[in-house]
């Protein structure tokens, strides 16, 4: 069935009116005949017959009135006899009018007809024949004109009987149909409402159950789903609300399919990502234990690193003491010998103070360095004048650089002026520059150049120190500013010293907001350039703070705050050397 | 000539300072430690006192100070003589009330300087301006 429910419901009402109306216009087609009928035997048989009867009545009357007629020998009496005769008559006529209204049949009419010409042809005999034989007799027999009316008068009567007779035929005619009608419409409304109760009943039926049969599959199908068996489908044939009930539900038990799958794939996803964050919080918390291991390391370090400052600080103060006797002594001995004229002594004595002073240089850089690991190296910033702290260092090389028979050359130019800077710090480079270029140089010059320049904007002093030692290769050049790094063991055994003056002095470049850098070539010569600002409150301020790397590694250059030196920079430098020193602090 | 005290716990350095001292004219008494010195100060009434820092028992800033607050003491100038050479250590001592300072290892010239100049003596002894 192609049908929708309702259409259905409303065919099968449909169906039970069309029964109805046909039933009931049956009905009243039936009334309407009957009533006809009733109202044909009311209007027309019942009056037909009382007016045959009343014709009847007149006609015994008239036949009584005509023996009265006879009997009566009074003339008054025959008068009076004739005028109620004639009063018969006229009643007479009035009923044959009556009569002739009725709607008769043939057979009704022609009897009609027989029975007014009987009763005229009676009339016209008593008036004719009997009143005039009967009027002046009075003998009261009976007179044979009286006879002789009685065929008319048996004749006029036979056909009022069967007037008679036809009404009452008719009558009975008319109440026939009306019973048949009747019947008719009985048997008719009956079979027809039986008809009506049994087609709504099978299709009342006949919907409802199919309709909770097909019911009955959605629900189980639901309560399947409901249990859980998301692979049901509902099976229903038709096109009706409930079969789209069915696709709606198998559409919705699809997307729900479709939804637990996707469920089920999200709920993996979700699983494999808490799986890969378990992972990544386990690998944070290794990174964390390895970072707090590593804090652990480095705090260790800290430690280590602090004690060894405190421990270079505590030697160096340590160690102060008995050099303190040593060179006390040695001083002591050396006025003793002068004093005395021992002076074979002297040059013995000289080598001690010389041996104890380079002690004492080696301790105070190993305290300079722990004081700038600790950030407890200060700057003492004045304004001074260049050309005297340089001739201050020159001063105390001078002699030494004489005896030795190098020439130690200043150039530097007059106008060369003032400087802002630590002129302490500055002194202590140029002696350990200047040192080292006495210590390494046997023959030839040593010529510190000073010069003023201008770079990005800012005034620089240049401090050169050019010697003509046996110089630097580049192997050794890279670790030349790492303390306590000899460039090779020989050197120190050749020539003493830590690894600490360059370094050193590099640390106090960079704190003065400037660099060191060196130029060498092997059998040639070295050139240390130190560039340090005229003013250091034009860089930036003072590095107290700075802390060596425990590698010693220092950086090379502060980028962008430091001209770089070029050879075309130095104005005054190497001279041809001849003999060339290894370069050590 | 002035009277110097010179207060240090190692032997030899006392034995040094005194006798450079002495070379120049000066007569020295000598303590080994802090306490010794408070001693010999209030016993001695010294002109100049040669203060070592690291002392066992009374340390040199210790006594520095109790000299300072001592009324018939507090006259005396006192040097200290340190190992200790860290601008801490230096500013420790003078502001315990020492006049001066010296590093260890003393330098002869520089001694006998900081005495002449404390004790308002200008002269140079005749052999050291060869």
């Amino acid at each position: 069935m192609k049908l929708s429910i309702r259409t259905k419901l409303l065919a099968a009402l449909g169906l039970d009116l069309a029964l109805m109306l046909i039933l009931g216009s049956f009905a009243l087609n039936q009334m309407s005949a009957m009533n006809e009928e009733a109202t044909f035997v009311a209007a027309q048989t019942i009056p037909s017959i009382d007016t045959v009867n009343t014709i009847n009545d007149i006609l015994l009357s008239y036949r009584n009135l005509q023996v009265e007629y006879i009997i009566n020998v009074a003339s008054a009496d025959k008068l009076r006899i004739e005028g109620e005769m004639h009063h018969l008559e006229e009643d007479m006529a009035k009923a044959f009018i009556t009569y002739d209204h009725f709607q008769l049949d043939e057979n009704e009419r022609a009897t009609f007809e027989q029975t007014r010409a009987g009763w005229e042809q009676f009339v016209t005999a008593t008036h004719t024949q009997f009143i005039p034989s009967n009027r002046d007799s009075n003998t009261g027999n009976v007179h044979p004109s009286f006879s002789r009316l009685a065929p008319l008068y048996d004749n006029l009567l036979s056909h009022v009987r069967q007037i008679k007779q036809q009404s009452q035929q008719r009558a009975t005619t008319a109440l026939g149909r009306v019973r048949a009608a009747y019947d008719a419409s009985r048997l008719v409304i009956l079979s027809e409402t039986t008809l009506t109760i049994v087609v709504s009943a099978v299709i009342g039926l006949t919907l409802s159950s199919n309709i909770a049969r097909r019911i009955r599959k959605l629900r189980d199908a639901t309560m399947a789903i409901a249990g859980g068996d998301l692979n049901q489908t509902v099976a229903l044939r038709g096109s009706d609300e409930l079969q789209l009930l069915a696709n709606n539900f198998n559409l919705m038990v699809a997307s729900l399919r479709q939804q637990h799958l996707l469920l089920a794939q999200r709920n993996t996803e979700l699983s494999e990502s808490l799986e890969t964050q378990r992972k990544l919080m386990s690998d944070l918390v290794q990174r964390k234990q390895a970072e707090e291991a590593a804090d652990r390391a480095r705090a260790t370090a800290e430690a280590a690193s602090q004690a060894k400052s405190m421990f270079l600080a505590t030697m160096s103060h340590e160690l102060r003491t008995p050099l303190n006797a040593i060179l006390g002594y040695v001083q002591l001995l050396h006025l003793e010998a002068q004093i005395r004229g021992n002076t074979d002594m002297l040059p013995d004595l000289e080598r001690i103070r010389s041996a104890g002073k380079h002690l004492l240089t080696i301790i105070s850089n190993i305290l300079d360095f722990s004081k700038i690991e600790q950030g407890k190296m200060n700057l003492e910033i004045d304004t001074f004048e260049i050309s005297s702290v340089a001739n201050e260092v020159i001063g105390i090389f001078s002699p030494l650089a004489h005896s030795r028979g190098i020439d130690l050359t200043l150039i530097c130019p007059p106008e060369i002026g003032l400087m802002r800077s630590d002129a302490g710090k500055v002194r202590q480079v140029l002696f350990n520059l200047l040192s080292n270029a006495v210590k390494f140089t046997e023959r030839g010059h040593i010529t510190l150049t000073i010069s003023h320049e201008y770079h990005s904007g800012k005034a620089w002093i240049f401090f050169s120190v050019a010697d003509t030692g046996i110089g630097i290769n580049p192997e050794q050049m890279g670790r030349l500013f790492q303390a306590f790094s000899q460039v090779h063991h020989n050197t120190f055994h050749h020539y003493g010293g830590t690894g600490l003056g360059l370094a050193l002095s590099r640390q106090l470049c960079q704190m003065l907001g400037g660099d060191i850098t060196v130029e060498s070539e092997t059998g040639k010569g070295s050139v240390f350039s130190v560039c340090l600002p005229a003013d250091i409150g034009t860089v930036q301020a003072t590095r107290q703070t700075h802390v060596l790397h425990t590698n010693g590694n220092l950086p090379r250059h502060i980028p962008g705050s430091v001209p770089s030196l070029t050879p075309g920079e130095e104005t005054a430098v190497v001279a041809s050397p001849t003999s060339m020193t290894q370069r050590d602090a | 000539m002035a009277t110097i005290l010179v207060a240090d716990d190692f032997h030899e350095n006392r034995d040094v300072l005194c006798r450079m001292l002495r070379l120049v004219g000066h007569s020295t008494i000598s303590a080994a430690n802090g306490q010794e010195a408070l001693d010999m100060a209030q016993e001695h009434r010294p002109d100049l006192i040669l203060m070592d820092l690291s002392m066992p028992i009374v340390d040199g800033w210790k006594a520095t100070a109790i000299l300072k607050t001592t009324s018939d003491l507090r006259h005396i100038p006192i040097i200290a003589v340190t190992g200790h050479v860290t601008p801490d250590e230096i500013n420790r001592a003078i502001s315990a009330g020492c006049a001066d300072y010296l590093a260890k290892p003393v330098d002869f010239e520089r001694l006998l300087g900081k005495v002449a100049s404390l004790l308002g003596d200008t002269q140079r002894p005749p052999f050291l301006s060869s």
